[in-house]
C-alpha cells in the first residue's frame, strides 16, 4: 500500500522544574566585559552544570561582553562568536562544543517529528547547514524514527537512584487513554501497562534507554529515552492503519511472559468484530467461552463456568458495576452493548488483591469513554437487534460523553413459531448505558457511567417474566504525585426481576424480587521506589435485598400470601499488595486481602435441634434481631501471591496461590441461570463459601510475540459450595437453609494454548483437560460442569484489508448426565430409577462457524465506513445436545436429546461508524 | 415451573424450521435389579393389595419381575396382624375388614423373602380424605403446531374442600368411561353363505370402554391460603379420539397423602415426564419408606401408605365436533360383484358382515369387521350399572 501515514507526535511536559533543557537553554547571571574566553567558561561553570569543549588555542582572541541576569548562554555565545569563524553546537548532556568551521552535530536528525522539542540551538545558517549535511548522512544511513524522550532535570539528577516516570498514553484520535498499553523498557528487559485510565508509572535509574510502546491495534512507538529524574510523560498513539495485525484476536495486551498474571486476558472489543456469532450479534461473554478453562452453561446461554466452578462465582463489572444478570433473552444474549464496550480483561486465576467477592473470575469491562476530540457514532443491525452508540466532545479536549442504546425486534420471530405455546409468546429487551468523563485538570480525570437493561418475557399467556439491571457509578482518580494516585469510586447496582405464573389459576402467584448492591471504593497505586509496585485500598458494600412477596396472581388463585423476606448485609474489605522485581529475572507479588462480612437484621432466625438437619420439624427457638443489628459476622485473610521466573529472555515460569472468598450466591438447581434465580447473601446459618487456588504455568514468545505458547496446571479446592436437597423449592418457604446443602468441591485442569497474532493468518488453539468433583454430605460426583477434554480454535484468515474469514472451531466432551438405569412398576406405572448423579455423559459436542466480512472502502477522507458480516453458525448442522431426557411414554422409556440449533444458522448483519476504515 | 420447552427454537427453529428435540437412545452400561414393595391400604372394606417386585434393566425386556414365595404381612398400632397371600404372581391380597380400616390407624408392612431377607416400613397413618367437591368440565380448544388447526376438546379440573382436619397433599387417580358406536348395524353376515337378521339390531353397535388413565395427579395445597381446591387440571380429552363423540363418564379416585408419600409421588412423576426444558433440574433418586432390616443402605422403591379413598363420577355429552372416521366408508360393492367378492374372501376373516344400504330393495354392502362389531375397538356390549 501506499505511503505510511505516521501522525506520531509526542508531547513532553516539564512539571519540575524550568530545566536549562527547554527551548530557552541555559541561563547565566553576571557583568562581563572583554572577558577572555577561559574566565567566561570558568565563570559559567561555577554557574551552571554545563561544560564546554574546545581547544584553547582558538580561543585566544575571544573576548566576551555581556551583561544582566537571566541572559541565554546560548544568545550570548552567538553574539560573541559572530565573525570569528567559530561555531558552537550545544548537547543534551549539557556540553558545550566549539569548532572552528563546521559545527559538531551532537543530536542525530529527526525526520517524521515535527513538534517535539529538542534540545539544539537554532542558528539560522548551522540549521540551514545542518539539514544539508543531515540529509547526506541520512540517505547514506538510515537512522529511522527513534526520536529521544528527556525526561525530569538535570539539576535533580544528581541525588536520585531511582527515577519514577510515570505518563498517559492515549489515543491521537479520540484522546481516549489506552488501557493495557504496555511500556516496555528493552536495556532492563521490563516495562508496565497502562490502568484503565491510560496511566501508567515505572521506576528505573537515570540512564538512557529504548522504550517500546505498543498497545492493541495501535502503532508501536518506539523512543529512546533519556531518564535524569521523575518527570512526566504524554504519548498518543495512532491507530494501526494496515491492521492486519489487528485482526488477530489477541487476547493480551500485556506480555504474557513478563507479566505477573495468569490465566488473565485482555481483549478489545475491535480485536474480535470478525468472530463469527450467532444472529450476527457481537458478545464479549462468548468469546470469553473461547477461552481455554472457561465453558458456557449451555448453548444459548450466557451463564460460564470458570475452571470448574459454578456459574455463580463470576464476577462482571462495567465501569465498576456489578451486574447481576448478564443475559438478555434468557441467556442468549449478553447484556452489554458491543457498541459501547471498548476492552475487557479477564482473570480466571490470581486475582489482583483489588479484586474480590467472588470466587471463581472477574470479567471487568471498560466502557467506551467517548471521543473528546469529535462527535462520531456508530451501530448496526441484525436479524434480532439495531444498535447504536454516539459519542463526542462536551468541550474538546477536556471532557466528553458516549451513549448507546440496543434493542430487538425479536417478535416476528416469535409469530412464526411451530410451537403453539411460542406463537403465543412475546419478548422484547432493550439495553442503554452512557458514560460522561471528564478532565479537569492533568492530575483529576472524573468518569460517571449508567447501565441499564431491561427484559420481558411472556410466554403463552401462562408466564411473564420481566428483568432489569440498573446501574451507575462515579469514578475519580487523582493524581497526587508521580509515585501516588488514587481511584474513588462509588457505586450502585440493582437486579430486580417479577414473574406470573399462571400455570395452575389455583396456585398462580407473581414475585417481584429486587437486589440492591451499593459499593464504595478506593485505591491507591504507590511507587515507594527501588522495585516496588504498592496497591492498596478497601471497599464497603452495603447489600439490600428484597426477597419480595409471592402473592396469588389473578382471580382464581388461592395462593397463600408469603414473604420471602428483606434481607442486608454489609462487605467490608482492606487489600495491600506489592509487586516487587526481585531481580531482572524474578517478579514477586505479594497481596493481602482481608474481607468481613456482616449479616444485618431485622431477621428472625431459627435455631434447629443440634444434630439434626435445618428442617421445619426441628426449629427449637427464633432469634429476633432488630435494625442494622449484626445477625453474623464472618471474616477472614485472602492471600493472593504469584511469583514470575524468566527463565530466558521469551520466557518464563509463573506460579500463584489464591484464596478467594464469596458472601452471596444464587438460588438455583438447575443448569442454565434463570431470570428468576435469586441471590442470596450467606446468612446465619449458610456459610461464606471460599476457594483456594494453586496454579503454575509456563509461558514461552516465538518469532518476536508473534506466537505466544501457554500452559497453566490449575488445582482449586472449594468449601460450603451450596448444592440444592432434592426438590429444592425457593418460593415456597422463606427458610433457605432447609432447601440447601453445603459441600466442597475441588477442580483441576491443565490449559494449554497457541496463539498467532500477526500475519495473514492469526488466532488462537487451546487445549483443556480439567475435572471438577463435588463433594456433598460424603457423596462425591462430577458437577454438572464437569467437562474433561475442551478443543477451541479461533482462526482469521485476511485474504486483503477488505476481505477476510474467521471461524470457530469448538469440540467438548458431553456435559455430564443422569441416566435411567433400572424400570419398575408401581400401580401398573412404569417409572424410572436413575443412575448414581452425573454418573454419564450427553453425547460430545462438535460445532464449527464460518464468517466472511467485507470492509467498506478504504478511502481514508470519507463520512462513514460499514462493514458487513455474513455468519453461518454451526456450519455442519450438527444436533448437539443440550440437555438428554427421558419420558415414560405409554410402557416404554423414550429418550430424547434436545438441541438448541439442529440447523447451520445463517445471518447477515451490518454495521457502521463514522470516520475511515481504521477509525476507533 | 413449567418454563419453556425450547425457548432457542424461537431463533433456531424460525429461521431454519427443524425440531429441537429428536429421540435419542444412550448407551446404559450398568444394569440393577432392585427391589420394589409398594401398597395401599384403603378404608375400602375388600381386599388390600401389595405388591413384591423386582426393577428390571433399561432396555430390551422391560417386564415386571414379580418376587412369589414372600411372607407378606401387615400390622396396626392396635395389635392385628393382617398375613397376606398371593394372589397373582407378586401380587399378594388380603381381605379387611370395615373396622380394620379406621382413619387414624397406624399399618407397618413386613415383606420376608424367600431367601429370608425382610424389609418392612415405618407405621403409617391411614388419613382421612375429604369429599371430592365436584369434578368440572369445560369445553376448550388445544391450537397445535399448525396455527391453522385446532383441536377441540374438553378439559377436566378438580374441587375439592379440604379444610378441616386433613392433610393437604392429594392424589388422585383417574377411571374414563366412554360410550361409542360402531359405524353400521349389522343386517347380515356372509361365513360361506350370507345370513340375515341374526343378530338383534345395534347389539354389535353400542359398546362401552372403560380404561384406567395411565397417568396421575398429586397436588399439595401447602402453597395455598387454605386447604382447599377450587380447580385444580387434570385431563384433557381432545376431538381426536372418539371418546367424546357420545357419552363421556370420568371417575376420580381421592387419596390423602402423607407429606413424603406426596414428595415421592411428585418427584416420581415429574422424572416419567421430563420436557428437556431450559431450567430442568436434574433427575434424582428416589427412595420410598421401605427398608431392609439387614442392609439399611439398600435401595427398596415404592411406598407403603394407607388412606381413606373417596370418589366421584361425572357423565357428560360435550358439543365438540368430530371427523368421521374415514376407514368405514364402504366398499361399494353390491348385487352379484358382492357375491363374487365375498366368495374370495378367506375363512380366517369371517364372518363378513353386511349391511343394508338403504334405498327400496335391499342392497347390501361390507366394510371392515370394526365397523360393525364396536368389541374390536376394545370395548364391551356390556352397559355400565351408572351409565344413565
Amino acid at each position: 500500500m501506499g505511503k505510511k501515514l505516521y501522525t506520531v507526535s509526542i508531547i513532553l511536559w516539564y512539571f519540575l522544574s524550568t530545566s536549562i533543557s527547554t527551548a530557552q537553554g541555559p541561563v547565566i547571571s553576571g557583568d562581563y566585559t572583554d572577558l577572555p574566553f577561559e574566565v567566561f567558561v570558568q565563570e559559567v561553570e561555577k554557574q551552571i552544570p554545563i561544560r564546554f569543549v574546545y581547544l584553547e588555542t582558538w580561543m585566544e582572541d575571544v573576548f566576551i561582553t555581556a551583561k544582566g541576569d537571566n541572559l541565554d548562554l546560548l544568545e550570548v555565545l552567538s553574539d560573541q562568536l559572530k565573525g570569528t569563524g567559530l561555531n558552537f553546537q550545544y548537547d543534551q548532556e549539557n556540553r558545550i562544543f566549539i569548532t572552528p568551521g563546521i559545527s559538531i552535530v551532537t543530536d542525530l536528525p529527526d525526520y517524521a517529528q515535527e513538534d517535539r522539542m529538542v534540545d539544539t540551538i537554532r542558528r539560522d545558517e548551522q540549521v540551514n547547514g545542518l539539514t544539508q549535511a543531515e540529509k547526506i548522512y541520512m540517505e547514506g544511513r538510515k537512522k529511522g524514527d527513534i526520536s529521544t524522550l528527556t525526561i525530569g532535570t538535570v539539576s535533580d539528577l544528581k541525588n536520585q537512584k531511582e527515577a519514577v516516570i510515570s505518563g498517559e498514553i492515549i489515543n491521537t484520535e479520540t484522546g481516549e487513554p489506552l488501557i493495557g498499553a504496555t511500556i516496555y523498557i528493552e536495556e532492563l528487559s521490563r516495562g508496565s501497562v497502562t490502568d484503565l485510565y491510560g496511566h501508567f508509572t515505572l521506576s528505573i535509574r537515570p540512564g538512557r534507554y529504548t522504550a517500546r510502546f505498543n498497545c492493541l491495534g495501535m502503532e508501536e512507538l518506539q523512543y529512546n529515552l533519556n531518564v535524569l529524574s521523575e518527570g512526566k510523560l504524554a504519548i498518543e498513539m495512532s491507530n494501526k492503519l494496515y491492521p492486519i495485525d489487528e485482526i488477530t484476536v489477541r487476547s493480551d495486551g500485556y506480555d504474557q511472559v513478563r507479566g505477573i498474571e495468569m490465566g488473565f486476558s485482555q481483549i478489545s472489543v475491535k480485536s474480535i468484530k470478525e468472530i463469527p456469532v450467532v444472529m450476527g450479534e457481537m458478545d464479549v461473554l462468548k468469546v470469553v467461552q473461547m477461552l481455554p478453562g472457561v465453558q458456557n452453561t449451555g448453548e444459548g446461554s450466557s451463564g460460564m463456568n470458570v475452571r470448574g466452578s459454578a456459574a455463580d462465582q463470576n464476577m462482571y463489572l462495567i465501569n465498576n458495576i456489578p451486574v447481576y444478570n448478564t443475559s438478555h433473552l434468557f441467556g442468549f444474549f449478553s447484556a452489554f452493548n458491543p457498541d459501547i464496550i471498548r476492552d475487557f480483561s479477564f482473570y480466571k486465576s490470581n486475582l489482583p488483591a483489588s479484586y474480590g467477592g467472588k470466587l471463581a473470575s472477574v470479567m471487568d469491562i471498560s466502557s467506551r469513554q467517548g471521543n473528546n476530540k469529535r462527535y462520531t457514532a456508530r451501530g448496526g443491525i441484525s436479524p434480532i437487534t439495531a444498535h447504536i452508540a454516539v459519542e463526542g466532545p462536551i468541550k474538546k479536549d477536556k471532557s466528553s460523553f458516549v451513549l448507546s442504546g440496543r434493542s430487538t425486534y425479536s417478535d416476528w420471530i416469535l409469530t412464526r413459531m411451530e410451537d403453539p405455546d411460542l406463537r403465543a409468546s412475546s419478548a422484547n429487551f432493550y439495553d442503554l448505558a452512557g458514560g460522561i468523563s471528564m478532565r479537569p485538570n492533568e492530575k483529576n480525570l472524573v468518569k460517571v457511567f449508567g447501565y441499564y437493561s431491561f427484559d420481558r418475557f411472556s410466554l403463552a399467556s401462562t408466564n411473564r417474566y420481566e428483568y432489569a439491571n440498573a446501574g451507575g457509578s462515579l469514578n475519580w482518580r487523582r493524581e497526587y504525585s508521580s509515585r501516588l494516585n488514587s481511584n474513588v469510586s462509588a457505586v450502585f447496582s440493582q437486579y430486580s426481576f417479577g414473574h406470573e405464573d399462571n400455570t395452575v389459576p389455583l396456585e398462580a402467584y407473581q414475585h417481584d424480587y429486587r437486589i440492591n448492591h451499593n459499593e464504595l471504593k478506593s485505591d491507591f497505586d504507590w511507587l515507594p521506589g527501588g522495585k516496588h509496585k504498592i496497591v492498596f485500598g478497601g471497599n464497603l458494600i452495603l447489600y439490600d435485598l428484597n426477597r419480595g412477596k409471592v402473592l396469588p396472581y389473578g382471580e382464581e388463585s388461592s395462593r397463600e400470601h408469603l414473604s420471602l423476606g428483606k434481607e442486608s448485609g454489609l462487605e467490608g474489605a482492606l487489600h495491600i499488595a506489592d509487586k516487587y522485581r526481585i531481580s531482572d529475572r524474578i517478579i514477586v507479588y505479594g497481596g493481602l486481602r482481608y474481607s468481613l462480612f456482616s449479616y444485618l437484621g431485622p431477621q428472625s432466625v431459627y435455631l434447629y435441634e443440634p444434630g439434626n438437619p435445618p428442617d421445619p420439624n426441628y426449629i427449637t427457638d427464633t432469634l429476633s434481631f432488630s435494625s442494622g443489628q449484626v445477625v453474623k459476622t464472618y471474616s477472614g485473610p485472602e492471600l493472593r501471591t504469584a511469583i514470575t521466573f524468566l527463565t530466558g529472555s521469551n520466557n518464563s515460569l509463573k506460579l500463584s496461590y489464591n484464596r478467594t472468598r464469596q458472601y452471596l450466591f444464587m438460588l438455583s438447581n438447575t443448569i442454565a441461570i434463570s431470570p428468576t434465580h435469586q441471590w442470596k447473601l450467606s446468612d446465619y446459618h449458610i456459610k461464606p463459601p471460599f476457594a483456594d487456588q494453586f496454579s503454575l504455568g509456563f509461558y514461552e514468545d516465538l518469532i518476536r510475540q508473534d506466537i505466544n505458547l501457554s500452559a497453566e496446571v490449575y488445582y482449586k479446592l472449594l468449601n460450603n459450595i451450596v448444592e440444592y436437597k432434592d426438590g429444592a423449592d425457593f418460593i415456597s418457604s422463606p427458610t433457605t437453609e432447609t432447601e440447601v446443602l453445603q459441600g466442597k468441591q475441588k477442580a483441576y485442569g491443565i490449559e494449554l494454548m497457541l496463539k498467532k497474532n500477526t500475519g495473514k493468518l492469526t488466532g488462537w488453539l487451546t487445549y483443556t483437560w480439567s475435572r471438577s468433583i463435588v463433594n456433598v454430605n460424603e457423596k462425591r460426583y462430577p458437577s454438572n460442569y464437569d467437562i474433561p477434554h475442551s478443543v477451541n480454535t479461533v482462526l482469521n484468515y485476511r485474504l486483503n484489508r477488505r476481505f477476510s474469514f474467521s471461524s470457530n472451531i469448538v469440540y467438548h466432551t458431553g456435559r455430564p448426565a443422569t441416566y435411567p438405569i433400572s424400570v419398575f412398576y408401581l400401580d401398573d406405572r412404569k417409572y424410572i430409577y436413575y443412575s448414581d448423579r452425573n454418573a454419564y455423559r450427553i453425547p460430545d459436542y462438535f460445532r464449527m462457524d464460518l464468517s466472511f466480512n467485507v470492509e467498506g472502502n478504504l478511502k481514508s477522507r470519507k463520512l462513514a465506513h460499514s462493514y458487513w458480516m455474513l455468519s453461518v453458525y454451526n456450519l455442519t448442522g450438527r444436533k448437539n445436545a443440550y440437555s438428554v431426557f427421558f419420558e415414560v411414554d405409554g410402557k416404554n422409556i423414550q429418550g430424547y436429546k434436545m438441541s438448541v440449533f439442529g440447523q447451520p444458522i445463517i445471518t447477515l448483519s451490518w454495521n457502521f461508524k463514522f470516520g475511515n476504515y481504521a477509525s476507533d | 415451573m413449567r418454563v419453556i420447552k425450547c425457548i432457542f427454537m424461537i431463533i433456531g427453529t424460525a429461521i431454519l424450521m427443524g425440531g429441537c428435540i429428536t429421540p435419542y437412545t444412550p448407551e446404559i452400561r450398568e444394569s440393577v435389579e432392585i427391589m420394589v414393595i409398594n401398597g395401599l391400604i384403603t378404608d375400602r372394606e375388600g381386599y388390600q393389595y401389595v405388591e413384591v417386585a423386582r426393577s428390571s434393566a433399561v432396555g430390551n425386556d422391560e417386564s415386571l419381575l414379580p418376587v412369589s414365595d414372600c411372607i407378606v404381612e401387615v400390622q396396626d398400632d392396635r395389635g392385628g396382624i393382617f398375613s397376606f397371600t398371593e394372589a397373582d404372581p407378586g401380587i399378594y391380597a388380603s381381605w379387611m375388614t370395615a373396622q380394620d380400616l379406621v382413619p387414624g390407624t397406624e399399618y407397618k408392612l413386613t415383606v420376608t423373602t424367600v431367601e429370608g431377607r425382610q424389609y418392612h416400613s415405618e407405621f403409617e397413618e391411614l388419613l382421612p380424605c375429604p369429599p371430592i367437591d365436584s369434578i368440572i368440565w369445560e369445553v376448550r380448544d388445544m391450537p397445535t403446531t399448525d396455527p391453522n388447526i385446532t383441536y377441540e376438546g374438553v378439559q377436566f379440573h378438580i374441587a375439592t374442600d379440604a379444610t378441616g382436619n386433613y392433610a393437604n397433599n392429594y392424589r388422585w387417580e383417574l377411571e374414563e368411561t366412554w360410550e361409542y358406536h360402531a359405524a353400521y348395524s349389522i343386517w347380515g353376515y356372509f361365513d360361506g353363505s350370507i345370513s340375515f337378521g341374526v343378530f338383534p339390531s345395534d347389539s354389535l353397535r353400542i359398546c362401552w370402554n372403560t380404561k384406567r388413565i395411565n397417568d396421575f395427579f398429586t397436588y399439595s395445597t401447602r402453597n395455598l391460603s387454605s386447604n382447599q381446591i377450587t380447580q385444580f387440571p387434570i385431563n384433557y380429552i381432545s376431538n381426536q379420539t372418539d371418546k367424546l363423540k357420545i357419552k363421556y363418564s370420568l371417575m376420580v379416585k381421592q387419596y390423602s397423602l402423607t407429606e413424603t408419600a406426596y414428595e415421592l409421588w411428585k418427584i416420581l412423576e415429574g422424572q416419567s415426564k421430563q420436557s428437556g426444558e431450559l431450567y430442568a433440574t436434574q433427575p434424582v433418586r428416589i427412595s420410598g419408606n421401605i427398608t431392609s432390616l439387614e442392609n439399611p443402605a439398600e435401595t427398596v422403591l415404592g411406598f407403603f401408605s394407607a388412606s381413606s379413598a373417596t370418589e366421584k363420577r361425572i357423565i357428560l355429552s360435550p358439543q365438540v365436533s368430530f371427523l368421521e372416521a374415514p376407514y368405514c366408508l364402504p366398499y361399494g360393492l353390491s348385487g352379484d360383484s358382492l357375491m363374487d367378492f365375498l366368495s374370495q374372501i378367506s375363512p380366517y376373516y369371517y364372518p363378513v358382515y353386511l349391511y343394508d344400504e338403504g334405498g327400496l330393495s335391499p342392497t347390501f354392502d361390507y366394510a371392515d369387521q370394526a365397523c360393525f362389531d364396536c368389541r374390536m375397538l376394545g370395548g364391551t356390549t356390556e352397559r355400565p350399572d351408572f351409565w344413565r
